[in-house]
């Protein structure tokens, strides 16, 4: 009976304004942080594939300038940049040559100069058991040197040098067979080790040999005027590779990352100003809709006025008459939201679905309890401004006005 | 509630209009005993409407005082006029404020449903009383003003009051419906040793007993 008194001069196609309008800028503002939120956790799986939560850098390269990294620099990144970690790459400070005895070209041994870095054997990304170096077996023989090269260079190797130049290929396990000899110390006087190849690093792009045979060569052969002492490559080991601040922070130095897991950095930030776009968007529609949605209230009110003078006039109450209409909004909203959560969840699945097979594999299920928050927030702040908004104007009429 | 008094009261609208002051407007006392039926005749635009709009809480622009016993009606608070709306005072509007959408019947349940005064057999009774049985299922948009008033009259008669104020309410009744309207707010009040007091242009649509006042 109330309802048809109150809703009487109600103008329907305004309130479904209100209702739909709201129900699309909620579903939109809730798919954006829905979004948001999944897409920290499918950037950092991606990162993941990519090698992600280790980041080589140096300083750009300029004519006779020094490019190593000063204790201080190190100590001041390790300091200031968002980082677990801040690995120095050892450098050898003798001269290195490789003689490939297996194999003759044209009549004559592979021979070729070289450089040595090391890394702790932590930061590594491969295992092999000859992976040690031990310096009593050094002192008392001539033990085998474990080494490890970029993939890079196998495939250069084999799909360049090899296949041009009439020398059969090589297989991962055939490298690892291979005998070579490694001649450390200064020009004049070097010493023979055998070596062979033990790793194959995707991340490493270097000569890699075990720290704690660098140290040892370092203190037997290395002389101060070969090379500079600082590392000239730093690994930095990151919690979130893909943070764009990583990326500022390296702008802002004049650092550069060697590898491309950075990108994945700029693709965060892009999709995080999408994201940013698409919440703003989403805001702006849904303040209008909340606009249409109260001013239909509004309307509403103000159309069945002469009804509610009416009913305060013999004896309805003030709070009867705001908690109809606040049983009313809430209803309604409760039902917008009951009509938003599914949808999110539907669109979010269908985006989802889009992507597979394209290097993501675990999408994150479900969805965020901020949603909840947000939308019950927006609910109660909506409600809470109409019910202030009925009771102004209830006041009045109790009174006649 | 025993009596509503008047002090020196002028409606701000008559403010310029009263040259004399009457037996209420301007009156030094003016005493509205419970129990007591008052007829208030006026000419148009001499603020009988007016009158009743102050009691009922309605309008609040006048100079002087009304008070409910000792209580100011200045100070009363939303909550207090919708207790006294629903307990104590009782109306009849000259404008009756049905709704056009609902049915005769409805508009009278629409009212005792928040008292729960009168039972529906009692609320039929009423309108048997007054011969409107037929157009019971009717809405009230339908119904001619001297129909809607005897609604209207019924519609204010469900709930319990001390006071029974009616605008103008038999201005559209022939002379028959009119005396049985009389009847029932005449025996209704009495039950309730209510005051009824009644606003009318013509003393002959007055309530025919009790006291006579030109404002």
């Amino acid at each position: 009976m109330l309802l048809r008194v109150l809703f009487s001069r109600a103008n329907p196609l305004h309130l479904a304004a209100g209702v739909v309008g709201s129900s699309v800028g909620l579903i939109l503002l809730l798919l954006a942080i829905q979004l948001n939120g999944d897409s920290r956790v499918l950037l950092s799986q991606r990162a993941d594939f990519l090698a992600p939560e280790y980041i080589v850098i140096n300083k750009p390269v300029s004519f006779g300038g020094k490019n190593g990294f000063s204790p201080e620099e190190i100590e001041a990144i390790r300091h200031d940049a968002p980082v677990d970690a801040v690995v120095p790459f050892g450098v050898a400070r003798f001269a290195v040559q490789f003689e490939l005895k297996t194999i003759s070209f044209m009549n004559k041994q592979l021979t070729t100069m070289a450089f040595l870095e090391s890394l702790p054997d932590a930061y590594l990304d491969f295992a092999d058991e000859n992976w040690r170096f031990s310096a009593e077996e050094a002192e008392e023989g001539n033990p085998v040197v474990p080494l490890a090269i970029p993939r890079h260079f196998l495939t250069l190797f084999n799909f360049g040098f090899a296949a041009s130049q009439g020398i059969p290929a090589m297989s991962e396990e055939t490298v690892k067979f291979m005998r070579l000899d490694l001649k450390v110390g200064a020009p004049t006087s070097m010493r023979t080790f055998p070596a062979k190849i033990a790793g194959i690093s995707d991340r490493l792009n270097t000569i890699l040999v075990p720290d704690s045979f660098l140290s040892w060569a370092n203190d037997h052969f290395g002389y101060d005027t070969m090379a500079d002492k600082d590392a000239t490559r730093l690994l930095l080991v990151a919690p979130d590779p893909s943070s764009p601040k990583i990326t500022e922070y390296l702008e802002e130095h004049g650092y550069e990352a060697a590898s491309d897991k950075v990108k994945n950095s700029r693709l965060t930030l892009l999709l995080r100003i999408a994201f940013a776009v698409l919440a703003t968007v989403a805001g702006v529609i849904i303040a209008l809709a909340f606009l249409v949605f109260v001013l239909a209230f509004q309307q509403l009110i103000t159309r069945s006025r002469e009804e509610l003078r009416t009913l305060l006039a013999i004896g309805y109450s003030l709070r009867y008459l705001t908690g109809y209409y606040f049983g009313l909004l809430l209803a309604m909203l409760i039902s917008i939201l009951a009509l938003a959560f599914p949808a999110v969840s539907v669109v979010k699945h269908r985006i989802y679905a889009a992507m597979i097979g394209y290097g993501f594999e675990h999408f994150p299920a479900g969805l965020s309890w901020n949603l909840a928050l947000v939308g019950v927030g927006l609910g109660a702040g909506l409600l809470l401004l109409n019910t202030i908004m009925v009771r102004a104007s209830l006041h009045r009429f109790v009174r006649g006005g | 509630m025993n009596a509503i008094r008047f002090h020196q009261v002028v409606p701000e609208p008559l403010r310029e209009v009263l040259t004399s002051t009457g037996e209420v407007w301007g009156a030094p006392e003016r005493i509205f005993p419970i129990g007591e039926p008052a007829t208030l005749i006026a000419p148009s635009g001499r603020g009988k409407t007016t009158l009743l709009s102050l009691i009922y809480g309605l309008r609040h622009d006048y100079e002087g005082r009304i008070l409910f016993d000792d209580q100011d009606l200045r100070s009363m608070s939303d909550r207090q006029w919708t207790t006294l709306r629903r307990e104590k005072l009782s109306m009849v509007f000259q404008g009756l404020r049905l709704f056009p959408s609902l049915t005769a019947l409805e508009n009278i349940l629409l009212k005792n449903r928040l008292t729960d005064f009168k039972s529906e057999q009692e609320i039929r009774e009423l309108i048997d009383a007054v011969g409107m049985t037929p157009l019971l299922e009717q809405p009230c948009g339908t119904l001619s003003f001297g129909q809607s008033q005897r609604i209207a009259i019924i519609r204010a008669l469900c709930q319990p009051f001390s006071f029974l104020l009616l605008d103008e309410p038999f201005s559209h009744l022939d002379a028959e419906t009119r005396a049985q309207s009389r009847a029932i707010i005449m025996r209704e009040a009495a039950e309730q040793e209510a005051a009824v007091i009644l606003t009318t242009l013509d003393a002959a649509l007055g309530l025919g007993e009790g006291r006579e006042v030109r404002l």
